[in-house]
């Protein structure tokens, strides 16, 4: 125990870098897990990993690292309970299923205005429905307001990949909204 | 003009600020003269726009704040081990001593660092959360290496739904800023949070069980072999202390 226990030069670190990203971490945390229960499970395992190895964060983002640590903790927690949700998605099909959605749904001039009408729940529906890959790096950046650098430290991947994966996240969202919208008009 | 994946790219890298000067340039002169890409960026724009609107980011509650909160907060002032201090601690009934390491832990109502209070607050607080338990299991053997992974502690969790107190699960606690195992127990309808606290110095066998009482909660403390133990309920405070015996009596 007398090992783990951080002192006080460590506790003030942690106040300094942790603390200040609590709500990030927990959306973070929500949209990888998919519940806002397991989500604080995952804040607070987070945190004491965080404090732990507080000495390894020497500068940079803290948000980045606080948020790196958050994400391997949810994909030990998805490992563990839901290892389905971890399957891999192949980025390519992916995105050809979207281009195909985007073109046989018609010219996209109207899309702008449907997305300005989809109201909370629909854009809900649609991000939890992204695959795990691509939501955690729409949310980083629409929730979390992360930059692409920042991004690509918490996700360990290139900057490239992390532009192409939210292209195409937002891709797909742009075509379920237009798509749901659509579909609910035509039945009207 | 077609719009390619790397155009798509560039767009969204523009919507986000992400562009150096030149190439933003580059982008705003296509915008201007192509309206399938400007009917792109729209439907991000919009997009950019509903989800900043409509979907909100999370807000950590104060429970949760206040718990990890809790791990950086400054450990408790070492008090004074005096036999002189312990005697008049007897006499009052009012306080015991929980010593952790150097840190000791006093449960006086006032005193600096973990009292009462704290343990008090900590119990209300898990049962305002969500979820009082952060493990749930009637199973000690679930409970106790859960508790071994999260703390590279093993307290001992003892079964007692034969004496009508059914185990829970855990939790995790902050006791002067450090991560401690709590066994959540039911007695009825309330819960029963045990703490145990890793002691580093030897047994102290001279404490009985000590009681107290505070904001309409029972707290009960005692020293056990490795542990140091607190016990917080809204069960009445003998109601508390056969909880305690029960416990002591199955610890061995």
């Amino acid at each position: 125990m007398e090992s783990q226990i951080a002192d006080e030069r460590q506790k003030r670190r942690f106040a300094e870098v942790v603390l200040p990203h609590l709500d990030d971490a927990l959306s973070l945390a929500r949209w990888l897990t998919g519940s806002a229960a397991d989500a604080q499970d995952v804040v607070q395992d987070a945190s004491i990993r965080a404090l732990a190895a507080i000495d390894s964060f020497r500068d940079g983002s803290p948000r980045a690292w606080v948020l790196t640590i958050v994400r391997n903790t949810a994909f030990s927690w998805l490992r563990k309970n839901r290892p389905k949700a971890l399957v891999v998605t192949d980025d390519e099909s992916v995105f050809e299923a979207a281009q195909f959605a985007s073109e046989a749904g018609g010219p996209p001039s109207p899309e702008a205005a449907l997305i300005a009408k989809a109201d909370a729940a629909m854009l809900n529906a649609a991000i939890a429905a992204l695959p795990l890959n691509f939501k955690e790096i729409l949310v980083l950046r629409e929730i979390d307001g992360l930059s692409y650098r920042e991004i690509a430290e918490v996700v360990s991947l290139p900057i490239g990949t992390v532009m192409s994966r939210l292209s195409r996240a937002r891709k797909l969202l742009i075509v379920r909204l237009g798509a749901t919208r659509a579909g609910a008009q035509g039945a009207a | 003009m077609t719009t390619t994946e790397d155009d798509e790219m560039l767009l969204d890298a523009y919507l986000d600020g992400e562009l150096d000067a030149s190439s933003a340039l580059g982008i705003e002169r296509r915008l201007a003269a192509d309206t399938g890409l400007k009917a792109r960026f729209d439907a991000l724009a919009a997009l950019r726009a509903a989800l900043r609107a409509k979907v909100p980011r999370d807000v950590v509650s104060d429970a949760l704040r206040g718990k990890i909160a809790a791990m950086a907060a400054p450990a408790a002032p070492v008090a004074t081990r005096s036999f002189e201090w312990r005697r008049m601690a007897a006499s009052v009934l009012v306080a015991s001593m929980l010593a952790s390491g150097g840190t000791a832990l006093l449960l006086r109502p006032g005193a600096t660092g973990p009292d009462i209070s704290g343990l008090v607050a900590e119990h209300r607080r898990a049962l305002l959360s969500a979820n009082p338990l952060d493990v749930e299991s009637t199973d000690k053997h679930t409970v106790k290496p859960w508790f071994d992974a999260k703390l590279a502690l093993s307290p001992a969790v003892i079964d007692l739904a034969a004496e009508g107190y059914p185990l829970a699960g855990g939790r995790i606690e902050v006791v002067a800023g450090k991560l401690v195992p709590a066994m959540i127990y039911r007695r009825h309808n309330h819960i029963i949070s045990l703490v145990a606290v890793p002691r580093a110095g030897a047994r102290d066998d001279g404490a009985a069980a000590a009681n107290a009482t505070q904001d309409g909660y029972a707290v009960a403390s005692w020293h056990g072999q490795d542990f140091d133990y607190a016990a917080v309920s809204d069960v009445a405070p003998d109601e508390l202390a056969a909880f305690v015996k029960a416990w002591q009596a199955a610890a061995g």
